[in-house]
This record gives structure tokens, sequence and C-alpha cells, in this order.
């Protein structure tokens, strides 16, 4: 196109006029209906390759030519343009390498094409150089050749970009010597060529990848599995997924990413597994048919630990089949494995009943704890065990003249005594002079302070006198409440 | 709620409960959601008062409530007269064996009696010195000698030979030995003789190893030894009646020592043991007698180790198969403790928000709902299913109420939130199930 110099502009120049294109006039005398001609033969070859991508692909002339001679057998993949880009980029690399370095053999030809073309011609036809289909067929399998150079790019490409399908490759002609010549001259040297140029290869962009995906439903497992073997993390793991949703937006089978990421992530981390797993029922439910595929008992197991865990994710599900509330699904999932706050609940009915209860018991505790009335009398089994003895401890039977304690502790003259003198020493005496006390009186020190203290525990309600190391103590406060205040 | 409380009560309870320990006054007040084990308790008390014996077994997990149980039963025992003793089993004492690790158990229980008014044990010499002035006391009544002569010299014979006379009414086997060492100890005090007054507490307190030892300090030909030691507490049991106390009780805690005997055959032999005991209280061999033993309930039901692998005692503790969790039998020897249900704890956290603000003469603005979010940040706290207790429970709110008190303005909720709960499980019992037989 670039030769042509009606054709020909420079790309930098924007036309912001918005008028139609006027053709300048150069002065020289060219007739009308010869540009007119130029023009419409030139409109009637732009379907060609390389005038079609001539600008695209910034072509050099020569480039264009070869291109001129492709032709694509149109399919899914080489209908998307920029599939189709990718392929005759990838073609000018394997064509430039064919040019710089498969020298041929008979340096008489330009390049291994030419060369190949001229052993094709004369193998397959037997064409001599001057016949007159000599050179009609020459192009024509110089033609056939350079398209399946392309077909190989093609599926160079395709492999760039996950597509299982490849196209048919076969040479057209079935000579064994022409098959050999061709294998060793181009397909063994371009074969390793593409494999090592493939990187060269754009990615697909996200428009492309979307249309890719939706024809080819199982390309995302190559991504999955890249993404598998780069795990790192939950976080990281799901945000690459939800990308891989992102360009399978089209894809039938979308649901299955997000079902096949969820088993996969079940044994690193659990939450990210029941939020996947909502994912996937949130896909397949959208889909035209309804699989609802179950983890595997395994994977169930390693989830959930407990039968309440089972059950507690079966009503997130089956609440979000309801009301599609993905939101709300993905948040309560996220609590699942949560410690339970438990409720405290308060029966406001049952709290009275303990109230009740609990008032009858300190009642009938109170009964039990309160201080009986004093007897005595004290009872002595005999050895019959059936008669009964009372014996009155030791009383007073004068009445002192003045009543120092309360009358009612029924006090003996000897705990009497035994409080004086307390009072006497400070209410500290020490038990061997106590003890010497009393055995002077022959009586057991042990019994009478016992005595004194089971007396004075009804007015007390605690022990009078206490032990203290070597010493007997007594309560100031206690003691005064023994004595007689009238 | 808390009508009838006294201050220091009030006081007892707070402070006690504060620091994790039962109350020793006022424990009434907080027996809520215990009215059934109680009532039950109270009437078996009844029935030892009035001649009866019983062998009740407290079964409750840690922190159930086992020992505030055994220390309610003391006080209410002990107000009601009797002689109480408190022992606990330990690896080092058994109720059956032969290597005197069963007098070890009886000299803890007699150096453990209680009476009201001293009820913190050692009361033994006091009701001995009780025992004998009641014996001085009747013969000098039926000999028509005054209390003050019959001290004097010349009657010791006549209270010597009462004294043996007594005693072997009441006693059964052992009685000779019995009496010999009271009349000792006796003759001790009269002649000033401290140490014959000591020899004869050691033999009747077990701390005797050797005849030998025994027959050159009191002439006595026995002495306490594990194949008579429950001789011995029943004709203490009988001794103390004898005095007007209204009997005997035995609390034995920690049983699950018992479960823990690595030996199957020594293990049985005290399960045989607790078995002649029940035996003996149930069929009427003995009177006024009550043993308590607490234990968890792996030391009751265990097939293997616990009380259910003696079968004899399988067959008499098996719960009434017509009890449920709503309708109990507390009449069984064994009462389940089960733990306390959340309208029980809130009733008691308010009761014991009452008795705080009586204690300390306030009004506390701790409202109902204040009491439930508590519960419910304790109960959520991480190891709260697996070792939370009422005691810590009360003891926190407990300490939440003091924050409060001196500082009004203390945000309620953030000190609910930075409650933690620790394990206060004692080490061993996790590894209960790793005793190895043998």
């Amino acid at each position: 196109m670039q030769n042509d110099p009606f054709m020909s502009h420079d790309e930098s120049i924007i036309d912001v006029s918005g008028n139609a294109d006027v053709p300048i006039h150069y002065g020289t005398a060219v007739p009308e209906n010869s540009l007119a001609s130029e023009e419409s033969s030139s409109d009637s070859e732009s379907w060609k390759t390389g005038r079609k991508y001539s600008r695209k692909l910034n072509l050099t002339a020569e480039q264009a030519v070869v291109m001129d001679k492709l032709w694509f057998t149109t399919n899914v993949f080489n209908e998307i343009e920029y599939c189709r880009i990718q392929i005759l980029k990838q073609f000018l690399r394997a064509f430039e390498f064919l040019q710089n370095n498969c020298i041929p053999v008979n340096r008489a030809y330009a390049s291994v094409i030419e060369e190949l073309s001229e052993i094709i011609v004369c193998l397959q036809y037997n064409y001599k150089k001057d016949s007159l289909n000599y050179q009609y067929t020459y192009d024509s399998v110089q033609g056939e050749i350079l398209n399946h150079i392309l077909k190989l790019c093609e599926n160079n490409v395709r492999e760039a970009y996950g597509i299982k399908r490849k196209i048919n490759t076969d040479f057209p002609y079935a000579n064994p010597d022409i098959q050999h010549q061709y294998n060793r001259k181009i397909v063994s040297k371009l074969e390793i060529f593409l494999a090592e140029n493939r990187n060269q290869i754009l990615d697909a962009d996200y428009k492309t990848n979307i249309i890719l995906n939706e024809n080819n439903t199982s390309r995302w497992k190559t991504k999955f599995d890249e993404i598998k073997g780069d795990y790192s993390n939950p976080a990281a793991f799901e945000r690459e997924i939800f990308r891989l949703a992102d360009v399978n937006i089209k894809n039938p089978s979308i649901d299955l990413i997000f079902f096949e990421a969820s088993k996969f992530v079940a044994s690193h981390d659990k939450n990210c597994a029941l939020r996947l797993y909502i994912h996937y029922l949130d896909k397949d439910m959208n889909s035209p048919k309804l699989d609802r595929k179950q983890l595997t008992k395994s994977i169930q197991k390693s989830l959930f630990s407990t039968t309440e865990q089972v059950h507690d994710f079966e009503r997130i599900l089956s609440t979000f089949i309801r009301d599609r509330n993905l939101e709300e699904a993905i948040e309560k999932a996220n609590q699942l494995y949560l410690p339970k706050r438990k409720k405290i609940v308060i029966d406001p009915d049952a709290v009275e009943d303990v109230k009740r209860q609990h008032s009858g018991t300190v009642a009938l505790l109170e009964e039990y704890l309160s201080d009986e009335p004093e007897t005595t009398s004290i009872k002595t089994e005999d050895s019959a065990g059936s008669e009964e003895l009372t014996i009155n401890i030791a009383q007073t039977d004068a009445e002192p003249q003045i009543i120092k304690y309360r009358e009612e502790l029924n006090l003996t003259d000897i705990q009497q005594e035994v409080l004086t003198l307390f009072e006497k020493q400070s209410f500290n005496i020490p038990q061997s002079e106590m003890s010497t006390f009393l055995r002077a009186k022959n009586l057991f020190m042990g019994a009478v302070i016992d005595s004194i203290n089971d007396l004075c525990y009804e007015i007390l309600d605690d022990i009078l006198i206490e032990e203290e190391d070597d010493y007997f103590t007594m309560n100031t406060d206690y003691y005064k409440k023994l004595l007689n205040n009238d | 709620m808390i009508e009838n409380i006294k201050p220091k009560e009030a006081t007892s309870i707070i402070n006690s409960l504060v620091s994790g320990v039962v109350p020793k006054i006022g424990v009434q007040h907080i027996t809520v959601g215990r009215s059934e084990e109680i009532n039950a308790f109270i009437n078996s008390l009844d029935d030892v008062k009035n001649g009866h014996s019983m062998a009740k077994f407290w079964i409750g997990d840690f922190g159930s409530g086992k020992s505030f149980m055994l220390h309610l039963l003391n006080t209410v025992a002990l107000k009601q007269k009797f002689v109480v003793a408190n022992a606990d089993f330990t690896p080092d004492n058994r109720i059956y064996s032969n290597d005197g690790k069963s007098v070890i158990l009886y000299s803890a229980i007699m150096d453990n009696i209680a009476i009201q008014t001293k009820p913190e044990g050692g009361a033994l010499q006091t009701l001995l010195e009780k025992w004998i002035e009641q014996v001085i006391t009747k013969t000098a009544e039926e000999n028509r000698i005054s209390i003050t002569d019959i001290r004097h010299d010349q009657h010791t014979d006549l209270i010597r030979s009462a004294i043996m006379k007594t005693v072997n009414e009441i006693t059964e086997v052992g009685g000779f030995d019995f009496g010999s060492v009271i009349i000792k100890y006796y003759e001790g005090y009269i002649s000033g003789d401290d140490q014959l007054r000591r020899n004869a507490l050691k033999w009747l307190k077990g701390e005797y190893s050797t005849k030998t030892e025994a027959r050159q300090d009191l002439g006595v030909r026995e002495i306490i030894n594990d194949s008579n030691y429950y001789d011995m507490l029943k004709n203490f049991c009988k001794f103390f009646v004898s005095m007007g106390y209204s009997g005997f009780m035995i609390n034995l805690d920690e049983a699950v020592n018992l479960y823990k005997i690595s030996t199957a055959a020594a293990r049985e032999k005290n399960y045989e043991k607790i078995l002649s005991i029940y035996n003996d209280c149930f069929q009427g061999k003995v009177s006024n007698l009550f043993i308590n033993f607490a234990g968890t309930k792996e030391f009751l039901e265990n097939e293997r180790r616990g009380l259910f692998s003696y079968q004899a005692l399988k067959t008499r503790l098996e719960t009434n198969k017509f009890e449920t969790a709503e309708i109990r039998d507390f009449a069984q020897p064994v009462i389940k403790l089960t733990p306390l249900d959340h309208n029980e704890i809130f009733v008691l956290l308010k009761k014991l928000k009452l008795i705080f603000d009586f204690n300390y003469k306030t009004e506390l603005n701790v409202t109902d709902e204040d009491i439930s979010a508590f519960m419910e940040e304790m109960f959520n706290k991480p190891g709260a299913s697996e070792f939370l207790t009422p005691r810590e429970v009360i003891r926190d709110f407990l300490n939440i109420l003091n924050i409060i008190r001196q500082n009004p303005g203390a945000d309620k909720k953030r000190l609910f939130g930075e409650i933690e709960i620790s394990d206060e499980r004692p080490n061993d019992l996790v590894l209960l199930d790793s005793i190895e037989e043998i």
C-alpha cells in the first residue's frame, strides 16, 4: 500500500476537518480513467491479507506482498482479531527466520521457500521452467508453503493461549521426497523456532480471553493449575480465582472453577473453601443445568468437625438458595467456625421457682442452725440402752448475793470463778495456769472450758474462750454481754 | 430476698467468697439451687439423731459443689450437736490396708474431731474430759458423795471402776483396753502426769505403732491398728452419744484416691470395706453414725476401677431407674450434684449483690440485665465449658462489685470483658486415665 502514491499518507497527521478526502492535484497529467482503474484495482485487492494489515502491523512493501499470498481458513479462533494479529506477527517472525537462517543449497534461489517451491513444481508437476504453466504453478505452490507456515503459526498461537484443539497442518503434497525435503528444510527448523519464540506472542487481552474461554470451556484448567501451584495464602488464592472467573464470565463451566477451587483450598483454609463453595452454588444456579455438586465425604470431614457445623452450613446454603443473598451467605460462612456465643436465657418463672425453693431452704436451715435451748440434762445410755438417766450438772443451790452474770446462763460457781479469773488477768490466761487452777479443784480443764463455751454459745453465737498457742483468750465484748446489767 | 441475714454473716459471706472459700457462718444464705439435696440431708440427719445410721455418697465433678455441701453438712451437724470429723483420702491412707495406711486415716479422723465449741477440730481431749466429768458426777450421785469430795484420792478406785463399767457398757470390741486407757488419762490428770495423759491420747488417736511400746507406756496389750480401727470408731460413736451428742458424722472427701489405687486387689479390698460400713449403717448394726463419701463420677461409676467395679456395691449404689433429670430421688445413698443452671446462678448472683449492698451499706447500680450480661460474658470465655466453676463466677462477680463500689464511674462492660478464666483443676485430674493397672 505504501507503494501506492494515492493511498500513502503520514500516520502522524490526523484529519480533523470533517471534509471528505480531496485528491491533491500534482499537476501531472494523469488520465482520469487510469486513476479510477488504479483505485478500483486497489479496492478489489483490499481483502488481501497484506493490504488489510499493512497499517496495523506496520508492514514493509515486501512483507505486504508476502502476506497478500496468505489466506485464513476461518475458524472461531482465528476470527478473533487479536488472535489473527498474533498469528500474523508470529508468521512474520517465522518468515524472517527462514529468510535469514535457512540458506538454500542452491544459491540461485533467494530463499529456502523459493528453492522448495521449485522442487515441488518439478517433483509434483514436472513442469519445465520455460513451460507456460510453470510460473503460475510456482506462485501457487509458494502460496501453499506460506499458508502452511501460517497454519503452523496459528497452532503455535493456539498453544500459547492454551487452546488444546489444533488445526490440521498436513502438507498438501504426499510425495515422500517432497515431504522429506519440506520437513527437513522448513518444518523441522520452524518447529524449533516457534517453540523457542512462543513467548513473543503477546498474552491474550481481556476481551480475547473472554471469547476464548467461552468457546473453550476447559481452557481455565491450565491457569487454575498454575494458581494451585503458586498457592501461598488463601487471600491471594481467592483473588486469583476471582480473576480467572472474570475472564470466564461467558464460560458455561464457570461454576466448576469455584467448585474445584473450593476442593483444593479445603485442606488449606476452611473458611475460604466454604466461601468458594457458595460462589460455586451461585454460578451453578445461574447456569442452565443445575448440578449442585457435593464436596466429597473426606473433604466434608476435614471441613466440619461437628454435625452442628454441617447443619449450620446446610442452613446457610438453603437460605441462600431461597433468597439468593450471596453477601449474607458469605458473611454467615465466615462466622461458621467462630466459637458460638452462648446466649443466656433467664426464665422469670424458673427464677421465681428457684427463689421460692431457696427461701424455704434458708428457713429450714435457719431452724437447724439456730441455737437450741440448752438443756442441763445429759442423756446417758446404759448397756441395755433402754433406761435414761438424768444427771444435773452441778448447780449452785444457794443464790449468790450479787448476781454478776446473766441469770439465764445458769453458770455454776466454778464457771463463774473461771470467768472472773479471766477478767482479773486481762482476759488472757496461760493454759498451764488454768490447768493448775482447775486441777487444784480436781476438775478437768477441757471439760470446764467447754462447758462455759457451751452455755455462752446461745447468747454469743460464737466461742467465748479460745485457745491461742499456750494461752486461753477471751473476747472482751463477748464478756460484757454475759454481765448482768441490772 | 435477704431477710434474716445478720451483719456478721454478710461480712463473712462476702469476705470468704472473694477469697474463694466457703464462709464459716451464714452459709445457708448461699444455698441456691441445692434445696432438694439439703432437704435430703436434713432428713438423714434427723434419722441419725433418732438412732439410725447412714452412708451417703456425694458425687460430682470438679467444681460441682461437693466441698461446699460437705461444709454445709458440717455446719448444720455441729449445730445439731453432732461430733463431726473430716478427713481427705490421700495416696498415703486407705479405708482398708494391712500396712498401716488405714490407721493413718483413723488418726486423721481423730485429729479432726470437732464439736460446736471447737469447730476447727482437736476436740478429742475436751470430749474425753467432759465424759470423765460426767462419770464422776454420776458416781458421786450414785454413791451419795458430794461432787467435791468424790475428787479426793480415797475415791479414785471408785471412779476407776465407774469408768471401766461405763466403758464396758458402751463398747463391744476392744472395750477393756479402751477403758484402761481412759483410766490412765484420768490418773494422769489427777496426778499431774502430763506424759501419761499424752500417752493415753496418743493411744486413742492410733499413734502407737507397736504393742510393746503401748504396754510399756500404758500397760495395755492392744493398740489401734488397721484391723480394729473401724471398731474403735464405732466405740467412739457410742461414747459420744452416751455423752448426749446426737451422733458421729465422718466426712471423707477426695475418694478418687481410692479409684487411683493401682492394684486391683487392694482397690477391691477397700471397696469391700466400704460395703461393710454401708451394710452396718443400713442394717442397723451401728447407731447414730453418719458417714459421707465425696468423690467424682469416675470414682462411682467407672466399671473398671470405680465403686461400680465391685458388683455388690454397684447393685446398692446404682441410680434409681425411675429417676430422670427432672424427677430426682434424693433418698438414695448416692446424691449426684448436678451443676447449677443459669437461672440458679442468676438468683445466686442477685442475692450476693443484695448481701454485698447490705454489707457495705450501699446500693450499687448493677441491674438484672447487668448480671445477665456478666454471666453471658463468663460463659462465653475460652475454656468456660471445660473448667468454669461457680466458685470462679462468684469470685469474679464480687471482685467486679468491689471495683464498682470503689469506682462508681467504672465501665461495667469493660470490666466484664476483662474477665479471664483460669483452669483451677488439680493437675492430676487429667491424668486419671493414665494410671497403670498393676
